[in-house]
Protein backbone atom coordinates (compact mmCIF):
# COMPACT_ATOMS: atom_id res chain seq x y z
CA UNK A 1 0.00 0.00 0.00
CA UNK A 2 2.99 2.24 0.47
CA UNK A 3 6.45 1.82 -1.07
CA UNK A 4 9.09 4.10 0.40
CA UNK A 5 12.09 3.74 -2.02
CA UNK A 6 15.37 5.77 -0.93
CA UNK A 7 13.60 8.67 0.49
CA UNK A 8 16.27 11.69 0.85
CA UNK A 9 15.62 15.44 2.15
CA UNK A 10 17.82 17.85 2.50
CA UNK A 11 17.88 20.96 3.79
CA UNK A 12 21.25 23.22 2.91
CA UNK A 13 24.23 21.22 4.46
CA UNK A 14 22.20 19.37 6.74
CA UNK A 15 20.66 16.04 6.01
CA UNK A 16 17.09 15.41 7.63
CA UNK A 17 16.16 12.18 5.90
CA UNK A 18 18.80 9.53 4.46
CA UNK A 19 18.07 7.42 2.16
CA UNK A 20 14.88 5.63 3.76
CA UNK A 21 13.17 2.95 2.71
CA UNK A 22 10.30 0.81 3.77
CA UNK A 23 7.34 -0.64 2.58
CA UNK A 24 3.42 -0.85 4.28
CA UNK A 25 1.41 -3.54 3.67
CA UNK A 26 -2.62 -3.05 2.89
CA UNK A 27 -4.62 -3.05 6.53
CA UNK A 28 -0.95 -2.95 8.43
CA UNK A 29 -0.57 -0.71 11.19
CA UNK A 30 3.12 0.46 11.46
CA UNK A 31 4.86 2.26 13.93
CA UNK A 32 7.38 4.57 12.77
CA UNK A 33 9.75 5.17 15.52
CA UNK A 34 12.43 6.94 16.55
CA UNK A 35 13.79 10.07 19.32
CA UNK A 36 13.06 13.70 18.50
CA UNK A 37 14.74 15.31 15.47
CA UNK A 38 15.20 11.86 14.13
CA UNK A 39 13.33 12.74 10.77
CA UNK A 40 10.24 11.42 11.29
CA UNK A 41 7.79 14.29 10.83
CA UNK A 42 9.76 15.28 7.53
CA UNK A 43 9.77 11.39 6.31
CA UNK A 44 5.80 11.54 6.69
CA UNK A 45 5.29 15.22 5.20
CA UNK A 46 7.45 13.44 1.97
CA UNK A 47 4.97 10.76 1.89
CA UNK A 48 1.88 12.86 2.18
CA UNK A 49 3.00 15.39 -0.26
CA UNK A 50 3.39 18.46 1.71
CA UNK A 51 7.44 18.50 1.19
CA UNK A 52 8.77 16.96 -1.58
CA UNK A 53 11.41 14.57 -1.12
CA UNK A 54 15.02 15.53 -2.52
CA UNK A 55 15.47 12.52 -4.36
CA UNK A 56 13.80 8.87 -3.76
CA UNK A 57 10.12 8.67 -4.20
CA UNK A 58 7.57 6.81 -2.39
CA UNK A 59 4.35 5.25 -3.91
CA UNK A 60 1.17 5.66 -1.51
CA UNK A 61 -1.66 2.82 -3.55
CA UNK A 62 0.10 2.91 -6.55
CA UNK A 63 0.38 6.36 -6.89
CA UNK A 64 3.59 8.24 -7.29
CA UNK A 65 3.88 11.19 -4.81
CA UNK A 66 6.16 13.35 -7.42
CA UNK A 67 4.36 12.15 -10.80
CA UNK A 68 0.55 12.26 -8.99
CA UNK A 69 0.49 14.20 -6.34
CA UNK A 70 -3.31 15.09 -6.49
CA UNK A 71 -4.11 10.87 -6.32
CA UNK A 72 -1.78 10.40 -3.49
CA UNK A 73 -3.34 13.21 -1.54
CA UNK A 74 -6.83 11.70 -2.03
CA UNK A 75 -6.02 8.60 -0.95
CA UNK A 76 -4.59 9.68 2.43
CA UNK A 77 -5.58 10.85 5.59
CA UNK A 78 -3.23 13.15 7.55
CA UNK A 79 -2.41 14.18 11.22
CA UNK A 80 -0.21 16.46 11.31
CA UNK A 81 1.75 16.96 15.00
CA UNK A 82 -0.50 19.76 15.98
CA UNK A 83 -4.10 19.24 14.62
CA UNK A 84 -4.74 21.72 11.64
CA UNK A 85 -7.73 23.36 13.33
CA UNK A 86 -9.05 26.53 12.56
CA UNK A 87 -9.99 28.05 16.03
CA UNK A 88 -12.54 30.61 14.99
CA UNK A 89 -14.45 27.52 13.65
CA UNK A 90 -17.34 25.52 14.63
CA UNK A 91 -16.41 21.52 15.19
CA UNK A 92 -18.94 20.27 12.95
CA UNK A 93 -18.73 22.93 9.62
CA UNK A 94 -14.63 22.32 10.40
CA UNK A 95 -15.28 18.80 9.15
CA UNK A 96 -17.72 19.76 6.62
CA UNK A 97 -15.01 22.04 4.58
CA UNK A 98 -12.33 19.74 5.41
CA UNK A 99 -15.28 16.66 3.21
CA UNK A 100 -15.34 19.69 0.33
CA UNK A 101 -11.43 20.27 -0.04
CA UNK A 102 -11.08 16.24 0.59
CA UNK A 103 -13.59 15.85 -2.63
CA UNK A 104 -16.07 14.07 -0.71
CA UNK A 105 -19.24 14.14 -3.15
CA UNK A 106 -22.06 16.32 -1.96
CA UNK A 107 -24.35 13.57 -1.23
CA UNK A 108 -22.00 11.75 1.26
CA UNK A 109 -21.01 14.67 3.05
CA UNK A 110 -23.01 14.41 5.50
CA UNK A 111 -22.86 11.01 6.22
CA UNK A 112 -19.46 10.99 6.39
CA UNK A 113 -19.17 13.96 9.13
CA UNK A 114 -21.67 12.28 11.32
CA UNK A 115 -19.37 8.74 11.06
CA UNK A 116 -16.10 10.57 11.55
CA UNK A 117 -17.97 12.37 14.79
CA UNK A 118 -18.97 9.02 15.98
CA UNK A 119 -15.88 7.14 15.75
CA UNK A 120 -13.96 10.13 17.39
CA UNK A 121 -16.58 10.21 20.22
CA UNK A 122 -17.28 14.04 19.54
CA UNK A 123 -21.30 14.41 19.33
CA UNK A 124 -20.83 15.90 22.62
CA UNK A 125 -18.68 18.80 21.31
CA UNK A 126 -20.15 19.08 17.66
CA UNK A 127 -21.62 22.61 18.31
CA UNK A 128 -18.55 24.17 19.62
CA UNK A 129 -15.63 26.10 18.42
CA UNK A 130 -12.36 24.14 17.72
CA UNK A 131 -10.15 26.91 19.75
CA UNK A 132 -12.41 26.48 23.01
CA UNK A 133 -12.04 22.78 22.76
CA UNK A 134 -9.65 20.95 25.42
CA UNK A 135 -6.04 19.63 23.85
CA UNK A 136 -7.42 15.88 24.20
CA UNK A 137 -10.58 16.91 21.80
CA UNK A 138 -8.43 19.32 19.67
CA UNK A 139 -6.45 16.02 18.96
CA UNK A 140 -9.41 14.01 18.21
CA UNK A 141 -10.77 16.47 15.96
CA UNK A 142 -7.85 16.28 14.18
CA UNK A 143 -8.16 12.40 13.85
CA UNK A 144 -11.41 12.75 12.45
CA UNK A 145 -10.25 15.22 9.78
CA UNK A 146 -7.89 12.66 8.88
CA UNK A 147 -9.99 9.14 8.79
CA UNK A 148 -12.91 11.89 7.29
CA UNK A 149 -12.88 10.84 3.66
CA UNK A 150 -12.19 7.16 4.82
CA UNK A 151 -8.49 6.96 2.68
CA UNK A 152 -7.04 3.81 2.01
CA UNK A 153 -3.86 5.49 4.10
CA UNK A 154 -3.80 6.79 7.64
CA UNK A 155 -0.45 9.10 8.50
CA UNK A 156 -0.65 9.76 11.92
CA UNK A 157 2.08 12.47 13.29
CA UNK A 158 2.53 11.62 17.03
CA UNK A 159 -1.53 10.96 17.40
CA UNK A 160 -1.32 10.99 21.28
CA UNK A 161 1.32 13.18 22.18
CA UNK A 162 -0.12 15.72 25.38
CA UNK A 163 -3.05 13.69 26.15
CA UNK A 164 -3.69 12.28 29.43
CA UNK A 165 -3.43 8.58 29.92
CA UNK A 166 -7.15 7.91 29.50
CA UNK A 167 -7.72 9.94 26.36
CA UNK A 168 -4.29 7.77 25.06
CA UNK A 169 -6.30 4.85 25.38
CA UNK A 170 -9.19 5.66 23.43
CA UNK A 171 -7.36 7.23 20.49
CA UNK A 172 -5.87 4.01 20.49
CA UNK A 173 -8.51 2.10 20.72
CA UNK A 174 -10.09 4.36 17.28
CA UNK A 175 -6.65 3.73 15.51
CA UNK A 176 -6.92 0.01 16.11
CA UNK A 177 -10.30 -0.27 15.12
CA UNK A 178 -9.03 1.32 11.56
CA UNK A 179 -6.99 -1.67 10.98
CA UNK A 180 -7.49 -3.88 8.54
CA UNK A 181 -10.16 -1.78 6.98
CA UNK A 182 -7.03 0.91 6.89
CA UNK A 183 -3.41 1.25 6.23
CA UNK A 184 -1.52 3.07 8.99
CA UNK A 185 1.65 5.01 9.83
CA UNK A 186 1.58 5.99 13.11
CA UNK A 187 4.78 7.85 14.05
CA UNK A 188 5.53 8.25 17.80
CA UNK A 189 8.67 8.49 20.68
CA UNK A 190 6.16 6.55 23.43
CA UNK A 191 7.49 2.65 22.81
CA UNK A 192 4.75 1.40 24.79
CA UNK A 193 2.47 2.97 22.20
CA UNK A 194 3.86 1.02 19.57
CA UNK A 195 3.96 -2.17 20.99
CA UNK A 196 0.34 -1.99 22.00
CA UNK A 197 -0.98 -0.87 18.86
CA UNK A 198 1.58 -1.64 16.05
CA UNK A 199 2.47 -4.75 14.29
CA UNK A 200 5.32 -3.84 12.89
CA UNK A 201 8.17 -1.26 13.45
CA UNK A 202 10.63 1.06 11.50
CA UNK A 203 13.08 2.62 13.88
CA UNK A 204 14.42 5.86 12.58
CA UNK A 205 17.17 7.32 13.84
CA UNK A 206 19.62 10.76 12.61
CA UNK A 207 17.10 10.42 9.12
CA UNK A 208 18.47 6.68 8.48
CA UNK A 209 16.29 3.66 9.45
CA UNK A 210 17.99 1.41 12.01
CA UNK A 211 15.51 -1.49 12.29
CA UNK A 212 12.47 -2.48 10.14
CA UNK A 213 11.13 -6.23 11.73
CA UNK A 214 7.98 -7.01 13.39
CA UNK A 215 8.01 -5.94 17.35
CA UNK A 216 8.25 -10.41 18.21
CA UNK A 217 11.37 -10.30 15.80
CA UNK A 218 13.17 -7.26 17.65
CA UNK A 219 12.69 -8.00 21.09
CA UNK A 220 13.88 -11.72 20.66
CA UNK A 221 17.17 -12.25 21.06
CA UNK A 222 18.38 -9.37 19.22
CA UNK A 223 21.93 -8.28 18.58
CA UNK A 224 24.65 -10.09 20.42
CA UNK A 225 24.16 -8.79 24.19
CA UNK A 226 21.07 -10.63 25.85
CA UNK A 227 20.45 -9.96 29.56
CA UNK A 228 20.44 -12.37 32.75
CA UNK A 229 17.96 -12.04 35.55
CA UNK A 230 20.45 -13.78 38.23
CA UNK A 231 19.12 -14.67 41.93
CA UNK A 232 20.94 -15.63 44.66
CA UNK A 233 20.16 -17.34 48.18
CA UNK A 234 23.55 -15.67 49.61
CA UNK A 235 25.38 -12.42 48.63
CA UNK A 236 28.87 -12.80 48.84
CA UNK A 237 31.45 -10.22 49.04
CA UNK A 238 32.27 -9.36 45.21
CA UNK A 239 30.25 -11.32 43.39
CA UNK A 240 29.20 -8.63 40.86
CA UNK A 241 32.64 -8.30 40.23
CA UNK A 242 33.30 -11.90 40.13
CA UNK A 243 30.55 -12.22 37.15
CA UNK A 244 31.97 -9.13 35.52
CA UNK A 245 35.41 -10.14 34.72
CA UNK A 246 34.28 -13.99 33.35
CA UNK A 247 34.92 -14.19 29.79
CA UNK A 248 31.91 -13.32 27.41
CA UNK A 249 30.17 -11.06 30.36
CA UNK A 250 29.58 -7.29 29.23
CA UNK A 251 28.96 -6.27 32.62
CA UNK A 252 27.16 -7.37 36.07
CA UNK A 253 25.01 -5.06 37.91
CA UNK A 254 22.61 -5.21 41.80
CA UNK A 255 19.82 -5.03 40.92
CA UNK A 256 17.90 -5.92 44.16
CA UNK A 257 17.94 -7.88 47.07
CA UNK A 258 19.91 -10.97 46.44
CA UNK A 259 19.67 -10.55 42.40
CA UNK A 260 21.87 -9.11 39.54
CA UNK A 261 21.62 -8.52 36.15
CA UNK A 262 24.38 -9.50 34.14
CA UNK A 263 24.70 -8.89 30.21
CA UNK A 264 26.47 -11.41 28.24
CA UNK A 265 27.15 -12.19 24.66
CA UNK A 266 24.54 -14.54 22.79
CA UNK A 267 25.18 -18.17 23.23
CA UNK A 268 24.68 -20.56 25.89
CA UNK A 269 28.46 -20.44 26.52
CA UNK A 270 28.69 -16.90 28.55
CA UNK A 271 25.75 -18.10 30.53
CA UNK A 272 27.34 -21.61 31.98
CA UNK A 273 29.92 -19.89 32.95
CA UNK A 274 28.20 -17.61 35.02
CA UNK A 275 26.08 -20.42 36.42
CA UNK A 276 29.13 -22.31 37.24
CA UNK A 277 31.03 -19.08 38.63
CA UNK A 278 27.78 -18.24 41.24
CA UNK A 279 27.74 -22.21 42.09
CA UNK A 280 31.85 -21.92 42.91
CA UNK A 281 31.48 -18.34 45.00
CA UNK A 282 29.33 -20.99 47.25
CA UNK A 283 26.50 -17.95 46.47
CA UNK A 284 23.60 -20.63 45.98
CA UNK A 285 21.92 -20.04 42.52
CA UNK A 286 17.94 -19.90 42.74
CA UNK A 287 17.45 -18.60 39.29
CA UNK A 288 18.84 -18.14 36.22
CA UNK A 289 16.85 -16.51 33.42
CA UNK A 290 17.08 -14.96 30.12
CA UNK A 291 15.22 -11.31 30.21
CA UNK A 292 13.49 -10.83 27.34
CA UNK A 293 14.90 -7.49 25.71
CA UNK A 294 11.77 -4.94 26.22
CA UNK A 295 11.48 -2.81 23.06
CA UNK A 296 12.96 -0.36 25.03
CA UNK A 297 16.10 -1.84 25.26
CA UNK A 298 15.94 -2.59 22.02
CA UNK A 299 15.54 0.85 20.84
CA UNK A 300 17.97 2.77 22.89
CA UNK A 301 20.60 -0.05 21.46
CA UNK A 302 19.49 0.75 18.12
CA UNK A 303 19.76 4.21 19.01
CA UNK A 304 23.22 4.83 20.85
CA UNK A 305 24.81 1.86 18.63
CA UNK A 306 23.81 4.55 15.62
CA UNK A 307 25.19 7.59 17.59
CA UNK A 308 28.26 5.55 18.77
CA UNK A 309 28.72 4.53 15.06
CA UNK A 310 28.48 7.93 13.64
CA UNK A 311 30.76 9.80 16.13
CA UNK A 312 33.93 7.03 15.20
CA UNK B 1 -14.42 24.66 -9.08
CA UNK B 2 -16.05 23.42 -5.77
CA UNK B 3 -12.88 23.16 -3.88
CA UNK B 4 -12.44 27.14 -4.97
CA UNK B 5 -15.88 27.64 -4.01
CA UNK B 6 -15.01 25.95 -0.97
CA UNK B 7 -12.20 28.00 -0.27
CA UNK B 8 -14.28 31.32 -0.78
CA UNK B 9 -16.82 30.32 1.54
CA UNK B 10 -14.41 29.33 4.46
CA UNK B 11 -12.62 32.37 3.83
CA UNK B 12 -15.91 34.44 4.34
CA UNK B 13 -16.77 32.39 7.48
CA UNK B 14 -13.61 33.63 8.64
CA UNK B 15 -13.72 37.31 8.28
CA UNK B 16 -17.24 37.70 9.67
CA UNK B 17 -16.99 34.97 12.78
CA UNK B 18 -13.41 37.39 13.87
CA UNK B 19 -13.35 41.02 14.31
CA UNK B 20 -11.13 41.62 11.10
CA UNK B 21 -13.75 42.33 8.12
CA UNK B 22 -15.84 44.39 11.14
CA UNK B 23 -12.86 46.99 11.63
CA UNK B 24 -11.85 47.26 7.85
CA UNK B 25 -15.37 47.76 7.18
CA UNK B 26 -15.58 50.13 9.28
CA UNK B 27 -12.11 51.92 9.00
CA UNK B 28 -13.18 52.06 5.20
CA UNK B 29 -16.36 53.50 5.24
CA UNK B 30 -14.79 55.89 7.92
CA UNK B 31 -12.48 57.32 5.24
CA UNK B 32 -14.66 57.66 2.74
CA UNK B 33 -17.81 59.11 4.40
CA UNK B 34 -15.72 61.64 5.87
CA UNK B 35 -14.11 62.43 2.94
CA UNK B 36 -17.69 62.70 0.85
CA UNK B 37 -19.09 64.91 3.94
CA UNK B 38 -16.24 67.51 3.70
CA UNK B 39 -16.55 67.34 -0.53
CA UNK B 40 -20.24 68.24 -0.17
CA UNK B 41 -20.05 70.87 2.44
CA UNK B 42 -17.00 72.43 0.86
CA UNK B 43 -19.06 72.34 -2.71
CA UNK B 44 -22.15 74.00 -0.99
CA UNK B 45 -20.29 76.21 0.55
CA UNK B 46 -17.52 77.76 -2.00
CA UNK B 47 -17.55 75.67 -4.98
CA UNK B 48 -21.16 76.10 -7.02
CA UNK B 49 -20.85 80.08 -6.38
CA UNK B 50 -16.64 79.83 -7.30
CA UNK B 51 -18.08 77.86 -10.55
CA UNK B 52 -21.02 79.84 -11.50
CA UNK B 53 -18.92 82.99 -11.51
CA UNK B 54 -16.26 81.43 -13.63
CA UNK B 55 -18.70 79.68 -15.88
CA UNK B 56 -18.33 76.09 -15.12
CA UNK B 57 -20.75 73.37 -15.36
CA UNK B 58 -21.85 71.73 -12.36
CA UNK B 59 -22.04 68.42 -14.15
CA UNK B 60 -18.37 68.52 -14.47
CA UNK B 61 -17.72 69.00 -10.83
CA UNK B 62 -19.99 66.15 -10.20
CA UNK B 63 -18.43 63.71 -12.47
CA UNK B 64 -14.66 64.60 -11.56
CA UNK B 65 -14.81 64.92 -8.10
CA UNK B 66 -17.70 62.50 -6.98
CA UNK B 67 -16.89 64.91 -4.10
CA UNK B 68 -14.32 62.98 -2.86
CA UNK B 69 -15.57 59.74 -3.22
CA UNK B 70 -13.00 58.52 -5.56
CA UNK B 71 -10.13 60.52 -3.92
CA UNK B 72 -10.71 59.20 -0.23
CA UNK B 73 -11.93 56.02 -1.27
CA UNK B 74 -8.25 55.40 -2.73
CA UNK B 75 -6.81 56.30 0.66
CA UNK B 76 -9.57 54.04 2.29
CA UNK B 77 -8.46 51.01 -0.32
CA UNK B 78 -4.55 51.99 1.06
CA UNK B 79 -5.19 51.69 4.78
CA UNK B 80 -7.85 48.70 4.73
CA UNK B 81 -7.27 46.22 2.03
CA UNK B 82 -3.66 45.33 2.77
CA UNK B 83 -4.71 44.85 6.23
CA UNK B 84 -7.53 42.66 5.21
CA UNK B 85 -5.38 40.60 2.75
CA UNK B 86 -2.49 39.75 5.16
CA UNK B 87 -3.78 37.15 7.02
CA UNK B 88 -4.57 34.91 3.65
CA UNK B 89 -1.77 32.55 3.90
CA UNK B 90 0.46 34.02 6.68
CA UNK B 91 -2.07 32.78 9.11
CA UNK B 92 -2.63 29.36 7.53
CA UNK B 93 1.33 29.28 7.90
CA UNK B 94 1.15 30.15 11.44
CA UNK B 95 -1.84 27.60 12.31
CA UNK B 96 -0.32 24.88 10.63
CA UNK B 97 -3.44 24.78 8.36
CA UNK B 98 -1.57 25.01 5.46
CA UNK B 99 -0.70 21.08 6.39
CA UNK B 100 -4.10 20.11 5.86
CA UNK B 101 -4.39 22.41 2.87
CA UNK B 102 -0.79 21.24 1.50
CA UNK B 103 -1.91 17.53 1.88
CA UNK B 104 -5.92 17.89 0.19
CA UNK B 105 -6.41 17.24 -3.07
CA UNK B 106 -6.32 20.64 -4.14
CA UNK B 107 -3.98 22.58 -6.49
CA UNK B 108 -2.50 26.08 -5.22
CA UNK B 109 -4.05 27.33 -7.84
CA UNK B 110 -7.22 26.44 -6.64
CA UNK B 111 -6.41 27.82 -3.31
CA UNK B 112 -4.87 30.91 -4.45
CA UNK B 113 -8.11 31.90 -6.52
CA UNK B 114 -10.35 30.76 -3.49
CA UNK B 115 -8.28 33.11 -1.12
CA UNK B 116 -8.43 35.70 -3.69
CA UNK B 117 -11.96 35.64 -4.47
CA UNK B 118 -13.09 35.34 -0.95
CA UNK B 119 -11.54 38.60 -0.11
CA UNK B 120 -12.34 39.92 -3.31
CA UNK B 121 -16.08 39.03 -2.05
CA UNK B 122 -15.45 41.48 1.28
CA UNK B 123 -14.07 44.06 -0.69
CA UNK B 124 -17.39 44.09 -3.11
CA UNK B 125 -19.56 43.83 0.00
CA UNK B 126 -17.45 46.97 1.20
CA UNK B 127 -18.00 48.99 -2.12
CA UNK B 128 -21.90 48.09 -2.17
CA UNK B 129 -21.98 49.47 1.58
CA UNK B 130 -20.60 53.06 0.17
CA UNK B 131 -23.71 53.12 -2.41
CA UNK B 132 -25.57 55.21 -0.04
CA UNK B 133 -23.17 57.91 -0.84
CA UNK B 134 -23.63 58.79 -4.50
CA UNK B 135 -27.40 57.54 -3.73
CA UNK B 136 -27.64 60.69 -2.11
CA UNK B 137 -26.25 62.47 -5.14
CA UNK B 138 -28.79 61.37 -7.21
CA UNK B 139 -31.25 62.36 -4.41
CA UNK B 140 -30.03 66.43 -4.60
CA UNK B 141 -28.77 66.39 -8.01
CA UNK B 142 -28.46 64.47 -11.15
CA UNK B 143 -25.36 62.97 -12.02
CA UNK B 144 -24.32 60.86 -15.04
CA UNK B 145 -25.09 57.40 -14.27
CA UNK B 146 -22.75 55.61 -16.30
CA UNK B 147 -19.96 57.88 -15.34
CA UNK B 148 -20.52 57.07 -11.81
CA UNK B 149 -20.94 53.22 -12.44
CA UNK B 150 -17.12 53.78 -14.50
CA UNK B 151 -15.83 55.21 -11.10
CA UNK B 152 -17.05 52.49 -9.16
CA UNK B 153 -15.33 50.14 -11.28
CA UNK B 154 -11.94 51.45 -11.41
CA UNK B 155 -12.08 51.63 -7.60
CA UNK B 156 -12.84 48.03 -7.78
CA UNK B 157 -10.38 46.86 -9.98
CA UNK B 158 -7.96 49.32 -7.95
CA UNK B 159 -8.92 47.38 -4.71
CA UNK B 160 -8.56 44.02 -6.73
CA UNK B 161 -4.49 45.12 -7.47
CA UNK B 162 -4.13 45.73 -3.81
CA UNK B 163 -5.52 43.10 -2.72
CA UNK B 164 -3.65 40.41 -5.36
CA UNK B 165 -0.40 42.15 -3.64
CA UNK B 166 -1.41 42.05 -0.51
CA UNK B 167 -2.36 37.91 -1.13
CA UNK B 168 1.29 37.69 -2.83
CA UNK B 169 2.90 39.37 0.01
CA UNK B 170 1.09 37.39 2.50
CA UNK B 171 2.80 33.64 0.61
CA UNK B 172 5.86 35.13 1.64
CA UNK B 173 5.92 34.60 5.13
CA UNK B 174 4.17 33.15 8.39
CA UNK B 175 4.79 36.85 10.15
CA UNK B 176 1.07 38.84 8.92
CA UNK B 177 3.59 42.32 10.31
CA UNK B 178 6.08 41.49 7.33
CA UNK B 179 3.21 40.73 4.62
CA UNK B 180 1.75 43.69 5.41
CA UNK B 181 4.88 45.96 5.38
CA UNK B 182 5.65 43.97 2.30
CA UNK B 183 2.44 45.00 0.72
CA UNK B 184 2.94 48.45 1.16
CA UNK B 185 6.38 48.37 -0.05
CA UNK B 186 5.18 46.93 -3.24
CA UNK B 187 2.09 48.97 -4.17
CA UNK B 188 3.67 52.58 -2.96
CA UNK B 189 6.08 52.31 -6.30
CA UNK B 190 3.05 51.49 -8.11
CA UNK B 191 0.86 54.67 -6.46
CA UNK B 192 3.83 57.35 -6.95
CA UNK B 193 4.78 56.51 -10.07
CA UNK B 194 1.94 58.93 -11.26
CA UNK B 195 3.52 61.85 -9.43
CA UNK B 196 5.92 61.80 -12.65
CA UNK B 197 3.54 61.40 -15.13
CA UNK B 198 3.18 65.66 -15.14
CA UNK B 199 6.72 66.10 -14.86
CA UNK B 200 7.92 63.58 -17.04
CA UNK B 201 8.83 64.49 -21.47
CA UNK B 202 7.04 62.25 -23.55
CA UNK B 203 7.19 59.53 -24.49
CA UNK B 204 8.41 58.57 -20.54
CA UNK B 205 4.92 60.85 -19.39
CA UNK B 206 2.89 58.43 -21.25
CA UNK B 207 4.83 55.09 -20.51
CA UNK B 208 4.23 56.57 -16.53
CA UNK B 209 0.54 56.93 -17.07
CA UNK B 210 0.12 53.45 -18.50
CA UNK B 211 2.25 51.80 -15.41
CA UNK B 212 0.31 53.59 -12.24
CA UNK B 213 -2.64 52.28 -11.09
CA UNK B 214 -3.60 55.52 -9.85
CA UNK B 215 -3.62 57.59 -12.76
CA UNK B 216 -5.83 54.35 -14.60
CA UNK B 217 -8.10 55.50 -11.47
CA UNK B 218 -8.21 59.24 -12.30
CA UNK B 219 -9.41 58.41 -15.61
CA UNK B 220 -11.75 55.97 -14.20
CA UNK B 221 -13.18 59.00 -12.20
CA UNK B 222 -13.76 60.94 -15.08
CA UNK B 223 -15.70 58.08 -16.40
CA UNK B 224 -13.37 57.55 -19.03
CA UNK B 225 -13.07 53.92 -19.82
CA UNK B 226 -10.12 52.75 -21.50
CA UNK B 227 -9.22 49.35 -22.04
CA UNK B 228 -5.41 50.35 -21.36
CA UNK B 229 -6.45 51.12 -18.17
CA UNK B 230 -8.38 47.74 -17.62
CA UNK B 231 -5.44 45.61 -19.34
CA UNK B 232 -3.05 47.32 -16.78
CA UNK B 233 -5.08 46.67 -13.38
CA UNK B 234 -6.13 43.08 -15.00
CA UNK B 235 -2.48 42.03 -15.75
CA UNK B 236 -1.26 43.19 -12.40
CA UNK B 237 -3.75 40.61 -10.81
CA UNK B 238 -3.14 37.93 -12.66
CA UNK B 239 0.97 38.75 -12.32
CA UNK B 240 0.55 38.63 -8.28
CA UNK B 241 -1.95 35.55 -8.69
CA UNK B 242 0.36 33.68 -10.67
CA UNK B 243 3.37 34.45 -8.30
CA UNK B 244 1.83 33.79 -5.44
CA UNK B 245 1.08 29.89 -6.88
CA UNK B 246 4.76 29.81 -8.28
CA UNK B 247 5.76 30.94 -3.98
CA UNK B 248 3.51 28.51 -2.72
CA UNK B 249 4.71 25.66 -4.64
CA UNK B 250 8.45 26.76 -4.46
CA UNK B 251 8.17 27.14 -0.86
CA UNK B 252 7.57 23.45 -0.26
CA UNK B 253 10.58 23.00 -2.28
CA UNK B 254 12.63 24.11 0.19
Amino acid sequence: MISVDRLTKVYGSRVAVWQVSFEVARGEILGFLGPNGAGKTTTMRMITGFIPPSSGTARVAGHDVLSEPLAVKAEIGYLCETPPLYREMVVRSYLRFVAEIKRVPRAKRAAAVDRAIALCGLSEVAHRVTGHLSKGYRQRVGLAQAILHQPKVLVLDEPTVGLDPRQIIEIRQVIRGLAGEQTVVLSTHILPEVQMTCSRVVIINEGQVVAEDSIENLTAGLGRVQSLHVRVARETDGLAGALAALPGVTDAVRSGEGTFRVRVDAGDSARERVAAEVVRLGAGLIELSRERASLEEVFLKLVTDDAAGAAA
Amino acid sequence: MSAVWAIVRRELQAYFVSPIAYTFITIFLAVVAAGFAAGVIHYAQTAAVMMQELGLSIRTQLVAGKFGLITWGTAAVGVSLPGLAMRLFSEERRNGTAELLFTSPITSTQLVLGKYFGAMTVYALILALTLPLPGFLFWKAQPEAAALACAYLGLFLYGGVMLAIGLFSSCLTENQFIALVVTYALAVPLILIEMLVPVARPPFDAIFASLSIGWALKQYSLGLFDSSYLALDVALIAACLFLSVRVIDSSRWR
